[in-house]
């Protein structure tokens, strides 16, 4: 019995077809930078798909790139969680943000197994809008993990990792590296993967910090 | 005046037994077999009996010592659960509870209805028990200690039965009953047919005073019993153990005796503490709250297991006791009703809060709150969350960076780029740590978006990044 190649070819589950494509708008969360949208193939951050983000430094930008997700999060009511950042968000600058102080959530966890619990609970939870996550080490069997409790959903997950360990395979559907322009208020995004898109790399302007407007 | 009264033979032995292993009373010193059950029986152990003869005889035997306030919690338990079903009802310390039948009819319009039903409870929860009913609380007490099963409303039966009750199986002391057994009175029949005055001399007024109230004839008071207005229970676990799965069994029949107990006053409770006992040790408490107060038992029992997978229990436990520590009147339109309608966002996130709690402490999830200070250090902090976070208004001002680095860190490097500034900030001369500084805005030769200030004796420091 002989199988057709082209037909074997087809039922190959490491094929990627362009018209699987996602085409529709509603799974992914603009991120307020147009440049960078047009390159999500989501055009925006993706729901229900952990976005892996690799980041040597803090201030850089990191949560510009965000911001704009955040303020849809809250704007939907949802809970917007910071799960051990490295430093704690100073509140002032939340409210700059647009953040409301009612739905945003500060978890300090202990342990390890704490820190990868909280985060799974919390990515599982339809009450959350957006989880942002710092882990100090990068553990691919807890990215899938994570993963696994993040499908389907509608919340939004963010895990800052360090930049050690980008040539790593990853289960994160996406994965970004994030890096500083010397001299310029600019922050190189480069896009290391992401699922049904092309991967891609834009240098994004950040808005330049000026005294805030009421919100 | 009707009363039946309800016996219990076994009370703290039907608690301890299991299918697979007999089970036996022990007391005394040195402790000896005080009751032993159907299997331990079949194996030939009878009350009486030393520990090494039990053993011999039945080597996989589970010894309970016997405890007067295990029995006595028993008691007030079981007259707990029979409240809802034969309310005017009191303690008979250490083995019996009497109930008010004749204000029962209402429910129960004949006693053998009553028995019916309390029959059917004590067969559901495995318990013996022996009913009778008699004219007067004494009369019917002793009817059913001696187990004859008078269930009626028919005083001349009572009475019948009571004339043919033996002396020996009354509660007067051993010393009266020899003295009447030997006198030739083998019955209560016998005795009652004495002349009065002669029972009177010849052994004392108060055999015949209560030979009255055993009639009826002369009062006896009853307190009736109500149960307690908070829950507090305790479980001894058969086996001592610190594995989570075996306590698992044990905790969720507590917490289904509290469902039931909520339930019954309609209400929920929010706070309870529960209690891991240890052999030589003192025992471990744990706080468990809920986000609106909770009924379900399942609810309970997974932020047990939560609290229980984060605890570390320092030794063994043998016994666990449960207590609510604050309960709440359920409300009309939040009982449980045919659309189970959850509240949508906000309860969803409070019950994820309270799990979040359970596991990692109750300080560990914070949010964020402001002080009315200028200095940047000072005017906002993080604080255990609450679980309605109330609303404040949007502030406008300059902007603030992201991370605050605390304490600040000296400039190593100057800055490439200035973005904004200067903002000067300054305060605190009303309590000692007064600050003057002028805040800049700058880009780091790194990448980095800082918040720089100049102190007054001109030094550089980061306060903190823009993210």
């Amino acid at each position: 019995m002989s199988v057709h190649p082209r037909t074997q070819l087809e039922q190959d589950p490491r094929l990627w077809r362009a018209s699987q494509q996602k085409t529709g708008h509603s799974q992914g969360v603009a991120s307020g930078f147009e440049a960078l949208d047009q390159l999500l193939a989501t055009s925006g951050w993706p729901q229900g798909a952990l976005i892996e983000c690799h980041s040597a430094l803090n201030g850089i930008g990191e949560l510009q790139l965000f911001a704009h997700a955040m303020r849809q999060c809250v704007r939907n009511e949802t809970a917007l969680f910071w799960v051990d950042p490295p430093h704690a968000p100073y509140p002032p600058a939340l409210e700059g943000m647009g953040l409301p102080p009612e739905h945003c959530f500060l978890v300090r966890t202990g342990s390890r197994s704490d820190h990868l619990w909280a985060l799974e609970q919390l990515l599982g939870n339809n009450a959350v809008g957006m989880v942002m996550g710092w882990s100090r080490r990068r553990d691919p069997a807890a990215l899938r993990r994570l993963q696994l409790a993040l499908e389907e959903r509608r919340t939004l997950g963010v895990l800052i990792t360090p930049e050690t360990g980008t040539s790593q395979a990853s289960p994160a559907p996406m994965r970004l590296s994030l890096e500083a322009v010397p001299g310029a208020n600019q922050l190189r995004v480069t896009l290391l993967r992401q699922r049904g898109g092309q991967a891609g790399s834009r240098t994004l302007t950040l808005p330049p910090v000026i005294p805030r407007q009421t919100v | 005046m009707l009363w039946l009264y309800l016996h219990l033979p076994s009370l703290l032995l039907d608690h301890h037994r299991s299918d697979d292993v007999p089970v036996a009373l022990s007391t005394g010193t040195p402790p000896v077999i005080q009751q032993p059950d159907e299997q331990a029986r079949q194996a030939g152990i009878q009350a009486g009996q030393s520990m090494a003869t039990a053993r011999a005889l039945c080597p996989q035997l589970a010894l309970i010592p016997f405890s007067d306030a295990r029995q006595a919690e028993l008691l007030e338990q079981l007259a707990t659960a029979l409240y809802q079903l034969a309310s005017p009802l009191a303690l008979w310390p250490p083995d019996g509870l009497l109930i008010h039948a004749d204000r029962l009819r209402h429910l129960y319009p004949q006693p053998q209805d009553l028995a019916t039903v309390l029959a059917q409870h004590l067969s559901q929860h495995g318990l013996n028990g022996h009913m009778a009913t008699g004219t007067s609380p004494r009369m019917a007490r002793l009817l059913a200690r001696h187990g004859s099963a008078v269930c009626t409303d028919d005083p001349e039966t009572m009475h019948h039965a009571l004339r043919r009750l033996p002396v020996t199986a009354t509660d007067w002391p051993a010393r009266v009953r020899q003295r009447l057994t030997r006198m030739g009175l083998q019955h209560l029949e016998d005795l009652l047919a004495c002349c009065p005055a002669e029972l009177t001399t010849r052994l004392g007024p108060e055999l015949y005073e209560d030979l009255q109230r055993i009639l009826g004839r002369s009062g006896d008071p009853v307190q009736e019993f109500h149960p307690p207005a908070t829950f507090h229970q305790s479980l001894a676990l058969t086996r001592e153990t610190r594995n989570t799965d075996h306590l698992k069994a044990p905790l969720s029949h507590l917490l289904e005796a509290l469902e039931a107990f909520l339930r019954q006053r309609q209400c929920r409770c929010d706070r309870l503490s529960l209690t891991l006992h240890h052999p030589d040790r003192a025992p471990t408490s744990l706080e468990l709250e809920t986000s609106r107060g909770e009924i379900r038992a399942e609810a309970f029992l997974e932020l047990a297991l939560l609290r229980l997978a984060a605890t570390r229990l320092p030794d063994d436990v043998n016994a666990l006791s449960l207590a609510t520590e604050r309960t709440v009147a359920l409300d009309a339109t939040e009982s449980r009703d045919l659309f189970d309608s959850g509240g949508g966002h906000q309860s969803a996130r409070e019950t994820l809060l309270y799990r979040l709690r359970a596991r990692l402490g109750r300080d560990s999830i914070q949010s964020p709150g402001r002080n009315p200070d200028p200095r940047p250090e000072r005017c906002a902090h993080w604080q255990p969350a609450r679980e309605r976070g109330t609303s404040t208004p949007p502030r406008s001002g300059p902007a603030r960076p992201f991370w605050l680095q605390q304490p600040p860190k000296p400039l190593q490097h100057p800055p490439v780029r200035w973005l904004n500034g200067p903002e000067r900030i300054q305060g605190g001369w009303w309590d000692g740590d007064y600050v003057r500084r002028d805040y800049y805005i700058a880009l780091l030769d790194n990448g980095q978006r800082a918040w720089l200030f100049r102190n007054q004796q001109d030094q550089w420091f980061i306060h903190g990044w823009f993210g």
